[in-house]
Protein backbone atom coordinates (compact mmCIF):
# COMPACT_ATOMS: atom_id res chain seq x y z
CA UNK A 1 0.00 0.00 0.00
CA UNK A 2 2.60 2.50 1.27
CA UNK A 3 4.93 1.31 -1.67
CA UNK A 4 2.36 1.71 -4.26
CA UNK A 5 1.41 5.53 -2.53
CA UNK A 6 5.54 6.21 -3.62
CA UNK A 7 5.87 5.02 -6.58
CA UNK A 8 2.71 7.21 -7.71
CA UNK A 9 4.24 10.06 -5.73
CA UNK A 10 7.23 9.54 -7.08
CA UNK A 11 5.90 9.27 -11.06
CA UNK A 12 4.02 12.55 -10.17
CA UNK A 13 7.29 13.77 -9.00
CA UNK A 14 9.28 12.96 -11.79
CA UNK A 15 6.62 13.98 -14.52
CA UNK A 16 6.40 17.86 -12.97
CA UNK A 17 9.94 19.09 -14.50
CA UNK A 18 9.02 17.67 -18.03
CA UNK A 19 5.94 19.23 -18.05
CA UNK A 20 7.10 22.64 -16.63
CA UNK A 21 9.55 22.69 -19.69
CA UNK A 22 7.06 20.94 -22.25
CA UNK A 23 8.02 22.00 -25.79
CA UNK A 24 10.12 24.85 -25.08
CA UNK A 25 12.01 24.45 -27.71
CA UNK A 26 10.47 24.31 -31.65
CA UNK A 27 12.72 21.33 -32.58
CA UNK A 28 11.28 19.26 -29.34
CA UNK A 29 8.20 19.56 -30.94
CA UNK A 30 6.98 16.72 -33.10
CA UNK A 31 6.11 17.40 -36.47
CA UNK A 32 1.95 17.24 -36.44
CA UNK A 33 2.31 19.73 -33.45
CA UNK A 34 4.90 22.03 -35.38
CA UNK A 35 2.96 22.13 -38.60
CA UNK A 36 -0.39 23.14 -36.90
CA UNK A 37 1.97 25.76 -34.82
CA UNK A 38 3.37 27.03 -37.95
CA UNK A 39 1.78 30.76 -37.64
CA UNK A 40 3.35 30.55 -34.46
CA UNK A 41 7.14 29.21 -35.17
CA UNK A 42 8.87 32.68 -34.67
CA UNK A 43 7.17 33.69 -31.36
CA UNK A 44 7.28 29.99 -30.06
CA UNK A 45 10.12 30.73 -27.65
CA UNK A 46 9.23 34.11 -26.40
CA UNK A 47 5.42 32.36 -25.06
CA UNK A 48 5.23 31.70 -21.77
CA UNK A 49 5.42 27.95 -20.46
CA UNK A 50 1.82 28.02 -19.84
CA UNK A 51 0.61 29.48 -23.36
CA UNK A 52 3.09 26.90 -24.86
CA UNK A 53 1.15 24.33 -23.14
CA UNK A 54 -2.06 25.61 -24.02
CA UNK A 55 -1.18 25.61 -27.40
CA UNK A 56 -0.03 22.07 -27.67
CA UNK A 57 -3.41 21.32 -25.90
CA UNK A 58 -5.13 23.39 -28.39
CA UNK A 59 -4.24 21.34 -31.50
CA UNK A 60 -3.94 18.07 -30.14
CA UNK A 61 -7.36 17.16 -32.32
CA UNK A 62 -5.60 19.74 -35.11
CA UNK A 63 -5.56 16.87 -37.62
CA UNK A 64 -9.74 16.08 -37.56
CA UNK A 65 -10.62 19.72 -38.35
CA UNK A 66 -11.38 20.26 -42.09
CA UNK A 67 -8.79 22.25 -44.19
CA UNK A 68 -11.36 24.63 -44.12
CA UNK A 69 -11.58 24.98 -39.89
CA UNK A 70 -7.75 24.38 -39.81
CA UNK A 71 -6.30 27.31 -42.17
CA UNK A 72 -9.25 29.52 -39.56
CA UNK A 73 -7.45 28.29 -36.99
CA UNK A 74 -3.95 28.87 -38.05
CA UNK A 75 -5.31 32.45 -40.04
CA UNK A 76 -6.67 33.32 -36.03
CA UNK A 77 -3.83 31.96 -34.11
CA UNK A 78 -1.05 35.21 -33.71
CA UNK A 79 -3.99 37.70 -32.86
CA UNK A 80 -5.01 34.71 -30.14
CA UNK A 81 -1.78 34.63 -28.87
CA UNK A 82 -1.95 38.26 -29.10
CA UNK A 83 -5.33 38.81 -26.31
CA UNK A 84 -4.68 39.04 -22.40
CA UNK A 85 -6.03 36.36 -20.78
CA UNK A 86 -9.25 38.01 -19.55
CA UNK A 87 -9.69 38.92 -23.28
CA UNK A 88 -9.68 35.31 -23.84
CA UNK A 89 -11.77 34.63 -21.05
CA UNK A 90 -14.46 36.72 -22.00
CA UNK A 91 -14.23 35.33 -25.89
CA UNK A 92 -14.85 31.66 -24.09
CA UNK A 93 -17.70 33.13 -22.49
CA UNK A 94 -19.62 34.65 -25.36
CA UNK A 95 -18.78 31.27 -27.32
CA UNK A 96 -20.24 28.95 -24.83
CA UNK A 97 -22.66 31.54 -24.64
CA UNK A 98 -23.67 31.70 -28.24
CA UNK A 99 -23.56 28.04 -28.93
CA UNK A 100 -26.42 27.79 -26.24
CA UNK A 101 -28.72 29.59 -28.94
CA UNK A 102 -30.63 27.37 -31.26
CA UNK A 103 -29.09 26.06 -34.28
CA UNK A 104 -31.48 27.98 -36.56
CA UNK A 105 -30.28 31.08 -34.96
CA UNK A 106 -26.84 29.92 -35.24
CA UNK A 107 -26.51 29.24 -38.57
CA UNK A 108 -27.84 33.29 -39.15
CA UNK A 109 -25.02 34.19 -36.87
CA UNK A 110 -22.74 35.39 -39.29
CA UNK A 111 -25.18 37.45 -40.80
CA UNK A 112 -26.23 38.75 -37.79
CA UNK A 113 -22.48 39.80 -36.74
CA UNK A 114 -22.50 41.51 -40.34
CA UNK A 115 -25.13 43.56 -39.64
CA UNK A 116 -24.38 44.10 -36.26
CA UNK A 117 -21.17 46.10 -38.00
CA UNK A 118 -22.96 48.13 -40.09
CA UNK A 119 -24.67 49.43 -37.23
CA UNK A 120 -23.64 53.45 -36.46
CA UNK A 121 -20.76 53.14 -33.88
CA UNK A 122 -23.06 55.13 -31.64
CA UNK A 123 -25.88 52.11 -31.47
CA UNK A 124 -23.08 49.79 -30.95
CA UNK A 125 -21.55 51.81 -27.76
CA UNK A 126 -25.71 51.86 -26.88
CA UNK A 127 -25.56 47.90 -27.14
CA UNK A 128 -22.43 47.71 -25.26
CA UNK A 129 -23.22 50.00 -22.63
CA UNK A 130 -26.33 47.55 -22.48
CA UNK A 131 -24.34 44.69 -22.25
CA UNK A 132 -22.71 46.25 -19.24
CA UNK A 133 -25.61 47.11 -17.45
CA UNK A 134 -26.76 43.47 -18.08
CA UNK A 135 -24.49 41.93 -16.16
CA UNK A 136 -23.75 44.44 -13.53
CA UNK A 137 -27.73 43.45 -12.86
CA UNK A 138 -26.99 39.42 -13.22
CA UNK A 139 -23.72 39.99 -11.00
CA UNK A 140 -26.86 41.63 -8.23
CA UNK A 141 -28.74 38.85 -8.67
CA UNK A 142 -26.56 35.99 -7.90
CA UNK A 143 -25.17 38.48 -4.87
CA UNK A 144 -29.31 38.37 -3.58
CA UNK B 1 12.34 -24.79 42.48
CA UNK B 2 13.44 -27.65 40.95
CA UNK B 3 16.98 -29.58 41.32
CA UNK B 4 18.80 -28.51 38.04
CA UNK B 5 17.78 -24.75 39.44
CA UNK B 6 18.88 -25.73 42.96
CA UNK B 7 22.13 -27.18 41.14
CA UNK B 8 22.66 -24.15 39.00
CA UNK B 9 22.61 -21.60 41.97
CA UNK B 10 25.08 -23.30 44.55
CA UNK B 11 27.09 -23.59 41.23
CA UNK B 12 27.15 -20.04 40.63
CA UNK B 13 27.36 -19.21 44.38
CA UNK B 14 30.42 -21.41 44.39
CA UNK B 15 32.18 -19.86 41.87
CA UNK B 16 31.22 -16.17 43.20
CA UNK B 17 32.86 -17.20 46.66
CA UNK B 18 36.05 -18.58 44.69
CA UNK B 19 36.22 -15.55 42.25
CA UNK B 20 37.95 -13.25 44.92
CA UNK B 21 40.42 -15.62 45.56
CA UNK B 22 41.93 -15.82 41.38
CA UNK B 23 45.19 -14.35 40.35
CA UNK B 24 44.53 -11.08 39.13
CA UNK B 25 46.24 -12.73 35.51
CA UNK B 26 43.56 -15.03 36.14
CA UNK B 27 40.71 -13.02 36.32
CA UNK B 28 42.07 -10.62 33.46
CA UNK B 29 42.30 -13.97 30.98
CA UNK B 30 38.64 -14.59 31.81
CA UNK B 31 37.34 -11.03 31.54
CA UNK B 32 39.48 -10.98 28.06
CA UNK B 33 37.87 -14.54 26.90
CA UNK B 34 33.98 -13.41 28.27
CA UNK B 35 34.35 -9.77 25.88
CA UNK B 36 35.92 -11.87 23.10
CA UNK B 37 32.34 -14.27 23.28
CA UNK B 38 30.69 -11.31 23.95
CA UNK B 39 31.67 -9.95 20.19
CA UNK B 40 31.82 -13.07 18.83
CA UNK B 41 27.67 -13.22 19.34
CA UNK B 42 27.18 -10.23 18.59
CA UNK B 43 28.72 -10.05 15.35
CA UNK B 44 26.81 -13.53 14.93
CA UNK B 45 23.23 -11.63 14.87
CA UNK B 46 24.12 -8.80 14.12
CA UNK B 47 22.37 -8.91 10.38
CA UNK B 48 19.28 -11.13 12.03
CA UNK B 49 16.03 -8.82 12.02
CA UNK B 50 13.79 -9.57 14.83
CA UNK B 51 10.14 -9.69 13.80
CA UNK B 52 8.81 -7.72 16.68
CA UNK B 53 12.12 -4.95 15.62
CA UNK B 54 10.21 -4.48 12.21
CA UNK B 55 6.65 -4.61 13.40
CA UNK B 56 7.61 -1.92 15.96
CA UNK B 57 9.31 0.18 13.13
CA UNK B 58 6.28 -0.59 10.89
CA UNK B 59 4.19 0.60 13.62
CA UNK B 60 5.49 3.96 13.95
CA UNK B 61 6.02 4.35 10.53
CA UNK B 62 2.48 3.31 9.83
CA UNK B 63 0.87 7.36 10.04
CA UNK B 64 3.31 8.69 8.13
CA UNK B 65 3.06 6.48 5.29
CA UNK B 66 -0.87 6.66 5.57
CA UNK B 67 -0.15 10.71 5.49
CA UNK B 68 2.16 10.21 2.15
CA UNK B 69 0.08 8.34 1.01
CA UNK B 70 -3.24 10.15 1.03
CA UNK B 71 -1.47 13.41 -0.05
CA UNK B 72 -0.26 11.25 -3.18
CA UNK B 73 -3.84 10.57 -3.65
CA UNK B 74 -5.11 14.39 -3.42
CA UNK B 75 -2.09 15.48 -5.64
CA UNK B 76 -3.29 13.01 -8.33
CA UNK B 77 -6.94 13.47 -8.25
CA UNK B 78 -6.11 17.31 -8.16
CA UNK B 79 -3.59 16.83 -11.28
CA UNK B 80 -6.20 14.63 -13.07
CA UNK B 81 -8.85 17.50 -12.58
CA UNK B 82 -7.03 20.18 -13.84
CA UNK B 83 -5.50 18.05 -16.86
CA UNK B 84 -9.45 17.16 -17.85
CA UNK B 85 -10.05 20.88 -17.24
CA UNK B 86 -7.03 22.14 -19.18
CA UNK B 87 -7.87 19.84 -22.24
CA UNK B 88 -11.85 21.24 -21.98
CA UNK B 89 -10.58 24.48 -22.07
CA UNK B 90 -8.00 23.47 -25.07
CA UNK B 91 -10.80 21.76 -26.70
CA UNK B 92 -13.32 25.11 -26.40
CA UNK B 93 -10.42 27.64 -27.53
CA UNK B 94 -9.47 25.73 -30.90
CA UNK B 95 -13.43 25.48 -31.84
CA UNK B 96 -13.85 29.05 -30.76
CA UNK B 97 -10.71 29.78 -33.60
CA UNK B 98 -12.18 27.27 -35.84
CA UNK B 99 -16.02 28.62 -35.65
CA UNK B 100 -17.69 30.61 -38.88
CA UNK B 101 -18.09 33.97 -36.84
CA UNK B 102 -14.28 35.83 -36.30
CA UNK B 103 -13.09 36.39 -32.95
CA UNK B 104 -14.01 40.12 -32.63
CA UNK B 105 -17.50 38.70 -32.63
CA UNK B 106 -16.57 36.99 -29.50
CA UNK B 107 -14.63 40.40 -28.09
CA UNK B 108 -17.07 42.69 -28.69
CA UNK B 109 -18.79 43.88 -25.35
CA UNK B 110 -22.02 44.60 -27.12
CA UNK B 111 -22.71 41.87 -29.92
CA UNK B 112 -24.31 39.40 -27.71
CA UNK B 113 -26.74 42.26 -25.95
CA UNK B 114 -27.66 43.54 -29.45
CA UNK B 115 -28.21 39.72 -30.41
CA UNK B 116 -30.81 39.18 -27.43
CA UNK B 117 -32.50 42.31 -27.49
CA UNK B 118 -33.09 42.28 -30.93
CA UNK B 119 -34.32 38.08 -30.52
CA UNK B 120 -36.37 39.65 -28.02
CA UNK B 121 -37.65 42.49 -29.97
CA UNK B 122 -39.08 40.18 -32.93
CA UNK B 123 -40.15 37.91 -30.93
CA UNK B 124 -42.62 40.42 -28.92
CA UNK B 125 -43.59 42.04 -32.93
Amino acid sequence: MAAAGRIILLALLSSLPALAHAGSDWRELSRAQQRALAPLADDWRELDPASRERWLRMVERFDQLTPEEQARVQGRMHNWSQLSPSERAHAVGQYRALRRIPPDQREALQQRWQEYQQLSPEERARARKDARKDSKSKKNKDRQ
Amino acid sequence: MNDEAQFGRRIAGLLSERNGQLDPAVLGALGAARRRAVAASERQFAGVRSPYVAMAWWRTAKPAAAAVLLLAVLFAGDYVNTARTQAVQGEVETALLADDLPIDAYLDQGFRAWLQQAESSSSRS
